[in-house]
């Protein structure tokens, strides 16, 4: 798909400027969602019909085939504060198989309050895990936390958490992402944007329908780095289904 | 497929069209929302029918997901043995996979619609999937 490769490539260019220490877009005020699409020539797709997030709800049953998880930990995954969110650069060689299709596991990030909603429902904490095929289309995966035990794989990331934006630190021990996924990996799916600018459309979605649980001190110390909730209000569904 | 249903889809079927021709968004999205409503209320029904879901699939922009959108109308369309949507959602299919410029595939699609298209009598699809065949051909 020939206009796969040109969005796919102006994504992964928008993956590296998003987290980028240079933000001049944010999440309140004159730089805030409202105005992202005004900020820059580049963020017009912010404005566009196929937005994320959006709210989950009036589900067509499809037979959605199982997403093929093959995520394998490695030691020195990277765990950044970008002023936007705290995002891990996994190692490479970890994947997920959907429609026949292998796309790479480049990131995860966290936002909270939820940036989707599951019929109607806003979750205190949603990761967001950020894959690429070799053509630069991309798929995300959403798994929503709701809050209750304390996520001990989360606690290993937050151990590492830099406090400040612009810093980083490097993930020890190793962490398994797959030990974020709920155990029942079946999903709802529509195709969306990114949720930072520049907004760009064309992304796959595939949102976990079970949450898994994180604490309110796990809640609380990721609200606490960045200051502010780093969730894109709810986007218009326009012309899209969403398949279960 | 019951007549008023019909109506009713192609009604909205033709909304989105005018809607589509002067960039109505606003209105084309309310159609496309009706007609995934009716879809949804009618899946796995006596009221199911491919058609519906052919015209969903017809009508949205996103190619991957008007992809499974047809995918849909394909399993309804086996469900009730409806030899001519089958041919009709493989065509559409096709031309779909023509658009993204992967032609192994819209050619592989059309060779289905036609195998199909085969063992029914109708002139106009036999038409057009040989049109659109012999265009891929070029």
């Amino acid at each position: 798909m020939k206009k796969n490769v040109v969005l796919g490539t102006l994504l992964l260019i928008s993956i590296n400027v998003w987290a980028g220490e240079k933000a001049h877009w944010g999440y309140s005020g004159n730089t805030g969602p409202k105005n992202w699409a005004q900020l820059t020539s580049e963020n017009a797709s912010c404005d566009g019909k196929n937005q994320s997030p959006i709210n989950l709800t009036g589900f067509v049953e499809a037979t959605t085939k199982p997403i093929k998880f093959n995520y394998q930990p490695k030691a020195g995954d990277e765990i950044l504060n970008n002023g936007h969110t705290v995002q891990v650069n996994y190692q490479q060689g970890s994947s997920i198989s959907v429609d026949g299709q292998k796309f790479a596991l480049k990131q995860f990030h966290f936002h909270a309050p939820s940036e989707n909603h599951i019929n109607g429902h806003s979750f205190p904490l949603e990761m967001h895990l950020v894959h690429a095929d070799d053509n630069g289309n991309l798929a995300v995966v959403a798994v929503m936390f709701e809050q209750g035990s304390a996520n001990n794989e989360l606690s290993n990331a937050w151990n590492n958490m830099p406090k400040h934006n612009g810093n980083k630190n490097t993930l020890t021990p190793a962490l398994s992402v797959k030990n974020l996924l709920p155990n029942n990996r079946d999903y709802y799916r529509f195709n969306g944007s990114l949720t930072t600018p520049p907004c760009s459309e064309g992304v796959r979605w595939l949102v976990m329908k079970d949450a898994m649980s994180a604490s309110a001190q796990q809640i609380s110390a990721f609200k606490a780095v960045l200051h502010e909730p780093n969730n894109r209000p709810i986007q218009a569904i326009n012309a899209r289904t969403i398949l279960q | 497929m019951k007549a008023p249903l019909y109506q009713e889809i192609l009604d909205l079927c033709q909304t989105m069209a005018e809607a589509s021709a002067v960039e109505n968004e606003t209105d084309y999205s309310t159609a496309h929302q009706v007609l995934q409503k009716l879809c949804q209320t009618n899946q796995n029904t006596p009221k199911d029918h491919p058609l519906q879901w052919e015209a969903l699939a017809d009508f949205t922009h996103d190619g991957d997901q008007a992809l499974d959108i047809y995918q849909l109308a394909l399993n309804c369309a086996e469900k009730l043995a409806l030899v001519d949507s089958q041919a009709s959602v493989l065509l559409a299919i096709a031309q779909r996979y023509d658009e993204f410029e992967e032609y192994d595939k819209a050619k592989e699609f059309a060779a289905q619609a036609n195998a199909f298209v085969e063992k029914i009598n109708s002139n106009e699809l036999k038409v057009e999937i040989s049109d659109f065949m012999s265009k891929l051909s070029i």
